[in-house]
């Protein structure tokens, strides 16, 4: 029993972590006042170049690296798309995740027969003997703990820097950037393709830490429910760890209570990630939370029936 | 007012979108009928379908190199090129859509008498294609039911094959524990699991079979995670009902856990664990290819398990025990003479009810309709 709740533990953190990356990347993007669907495509990317560039040269550094510069182009599509010519952000993510999806199938088809050796785990002396959850949380790959401080990086930059309130400004009142000095149309760039990178690099931990391979379409919506999740979280960074480990959380049980034998139909617990993000969502609506950006309320505003 | 006319056009108009749209849907199904019909009824005079073929044209799904369900069936169709000296153009990556229609009417056009289209989802279209070329011979796998005079389906009874594996499986472990990592509640799954539990049980009675659906054919993610919590719960052999199969292979020996493999042979990923697996290889095939070729195609279904030719596994991996190789070697053996066949009663539900009497073999239409788990599978029926 005890060792299926520290595989439980280990599971939600390891479902949660290319989650994390996506979700900190599309809500710095989202503060900025654009919603980033196309962070699936970016993480698919990530994925794929990663795990290419790893076969090639073993170099981890240059993998990641690589993958960002794969992410960052799905960013800058999409924000130049939208930003400057004005295209409808979620059509234009759709297309660019179709796009992603077919350009990582076309070219990855090659690597799907090869095998990589990737991060390894760094287990920090002590600390991963620390029943359940020493084996979940210290004993790692770099990048997932590096996905541990994400948040609190975010959360630094957008509140206790000068940037940050620019960046944040852009998707509530732009005049603020502006009368700071910024260039709006810059920081907005900016924040949109950070979001392709992080969901970059949640891609190449996906395919060079945690499973090791790559085949087509293996973010497998992650990067939906990263940009859904977001929501969930308030746009405030720190809820990133409750939002994408709640996620994590539910994929884990599916095999949990599988494992368990516990008499749930398997398509109902393999349904739990979803709902439970579902009924998160409504709860957060419900609440009438005025945390969302200004810019955003003008996309996704309320139904507002007059009579 | 002007509200009340908003909505009344409104309404209006999502009644003329449904409108149309039911209107699409059904004049398009009567046209696919009618071709089909009258194009067969041609077809059934005298052509007889893949005569003198010199070439077949092959699609596939996905990649020839994927170590999973494409390369099986790539590796399957070259070597009929040895086999029957016939020259074999392959396409991959053919979308299941309307697009691999003219990949189709390329090839044909190519001077491919024989297409093979290897996904489910190619097939209507297939079916499109074929309506129009009756002397071309068509081939798809592992469906049902078929009513065109040029198209023949091939599908393997795959429980023969996951009980074969069973066996192995139920020799090999040394904790009574099997996990099976499968994708959906649907009956090929559930009967290959039943089978792949059976056979274990016929030479380890105390066998457990402890099976977790992803949800999905090939995520990664949840495969790795299934591995790692089934080997912490002492479970030591994993086979697998999934598209994507290297990753399972090279994680289980990476944790020193046996596996059991599924669609081509990734044996060389797994030397010290992998054990066997199920090949997507039709032996009788090249039989249906060459009757084709000599003008004596066979429209309808060719399907079986080892006693019809229509199964494969790779062969017991070398660190097996000479008992294990014996012991599969007897069971393939005996199922391919007609003796044995893999759901033989009495065979007892989870719950300790009898579904099949003693001495009962369960017809190809009750598999096909597989909702159930037999005893000693732990995992909840839907």
């Amino acid at each position: 029993m005890m060792s299926l709740i520290g595989d439980f533990i280990l599971n939600t953190i390891r479902s949660g972590t290319p989650i994390i990356y996506a979700l900190i990347g599309d809500l710095i993007g989202q503060r900025a006042g654009h919603i980033s669907l196309s962070v699936e495509g970016s993480m698919l990317m990530g994925c794929c170049l990663g795990y290419t560039t790893c076969y090639y040269t073993g170099n981890l550094p240059l993998a990641v690296i690589v993958s960002i510069l794969g992410g960052a182009l799905i960013g800058f599509l999409q924000a130049h798309l939208n930003i400057a010519c004005g295209a409808n952000m979620f059509a234009l993510a759709l297309a660019l995740n179709y796009f992603a999806t077919s350009v990582t199938t076309y070219f990855g088809s090659s690597m799907i027969s090869k095998s990589i050796k990737g991060f390894s785990k760094i287990a920090i002396p002590g600390l991963c003997k620390i029943p359940l959850i020493g084996n979940a949380l210290f004993n790692q790959d770099i990048l997932t703990y590096i996905s541990f401080i994400l948040p609190v990086l975010a959360y630094f930059v957008l509140y206790k820097t000068k940037l940050g309130l620019a960046v944040r400004s852009c998707g509530e009142v732009h005049q603020v950037a502006v009368a700071y000095g910024f260039d709006v149309k810059k920081l907005k760039y900016g924040a949109v393709i950070v979001a392709g990178m992080l969901a970059a690099v949640g891609g190449c931990q996906l395919s060079c830490a945690y499973t090791m391979t790559w085949t087509a379409e293996m973010s497998g919506g992650r990067g939906f429910i990263a940009s859904a999740l977001v929501i969930l979280c308030c746009w405030k960074p720190l809820r990133a760890y409750f939002a994408a480990y709640l996620f994590g959380a539910a994929q884990a049980l599916g095999i949990l209570f599988q494992l368990m034998g516990l008499p749930i139909p398997t398509n109902i617990v393999n349904m739990a990630p979803y709902v439970i993000t579902l009924i998160a969502l409504a709860i957060t609506a419900i609440n009438k939370t005025p945390m969302m950006p200004e810019e955003l309320k003008k996309i996704g505003r309320p139904l507002e029936i007059m009579n | 007012m002007k509200k009340l006319s908003k909505k009344v056009m409104s309404l209006l108009l999502a009644v003329c979108v449904l409108v149309t749209l039911v209107g699409c849907g059904s004049s398009a199904d009567t046209s696919t009928s009618t071709t089909g019909g009258a194009d067969s009824s041609e077809a059934s005079s005298s052509v007889h379908p893949g005569e003198g073929a010199t070439k077949m044209g092959v699609i596939l799904v996905g990649a020839r190199d994927d170590m999973g369900y494409n390369q099986a069936l790539y590796e399957c169709c070259m070597s009929a090129e040895d086999e029957l000296g016939l020259e074999v153009l392959v396409k991959d990556n053919v979308p299941e859509d309307s697009s691999c229609e003219a990949v189709m009417e390329e090839l044909i056009a190519q001077g491919c008498k024989l297409i093979y289209a290897t996904s489910i989802g190619h097939r209507e279209y297939m079916e499109e294609v074929a309506a129009s070329h009756p002397d071309v011979a068509f081939y798809t796998c592992n469906s049902t039911g078929n009513d065109m005079d040029n198209v023949c389906v091939l599908t393997t009874n795959l429980w023969d094959s996951a009980y074969v594996n069973g066996v192995a499986a139920g020799l090999m472990t040394e904790t009574n524990e099997l996990g099976y990592i499968a994708s959906f509640q649907i009956p090929v799954v559930m009967a290959s699991i039943n089978a792949f539990a059976l056979g274990a049980q016929s030479v380890n009675p105390d066998v457990t079979v402890r099976a977790v659906f992803t949800g999905s054919w090939s995520d990664v993610g949840l495969q790795t995670n299934a591995i790692d919590s089934m080997a912490s719960q002492n479970i030591d052999v994993i086979a697998q009902f999934q598209d994507y199969t290297k990753s399972i292979v090279e994680h289980c020996e990476e944790l020193g856990v046996y596996s059991i493999g599924y669609h081509c042979d990734t044996s060389s990923l797994g030397p010290n664990t992998f054990i066997i697996g199920t090949l997507d290889t039709f032996v009788k095939q090249y039989e249906v290819f060459q009757a084709a070729m000599d003008g004596k195609f066979e429209p309808g279904i060719v399907r079986g398990g080892f006693e019809e030719g229509m199964c494969a596994n790779t062969p017991v991996a070398d660190f097996c025990p000479e008992e294990v190789k014996t012991a599969v070697q007897e069971v393939e053996d005996k199922m391919a003479a007609g003796e044995f066949t893999a759901f033989t009663g009495p065979i007892y539900k989870q719950d300790g009810t009898l579904v099949y009497e003693e001495g009962y073999v369960a017809t190809d239409t009750e598999l096909d309709g597989c909702d159930f788990f037999v005893k000693g599978v732990i995992g909840e029926e839907n």
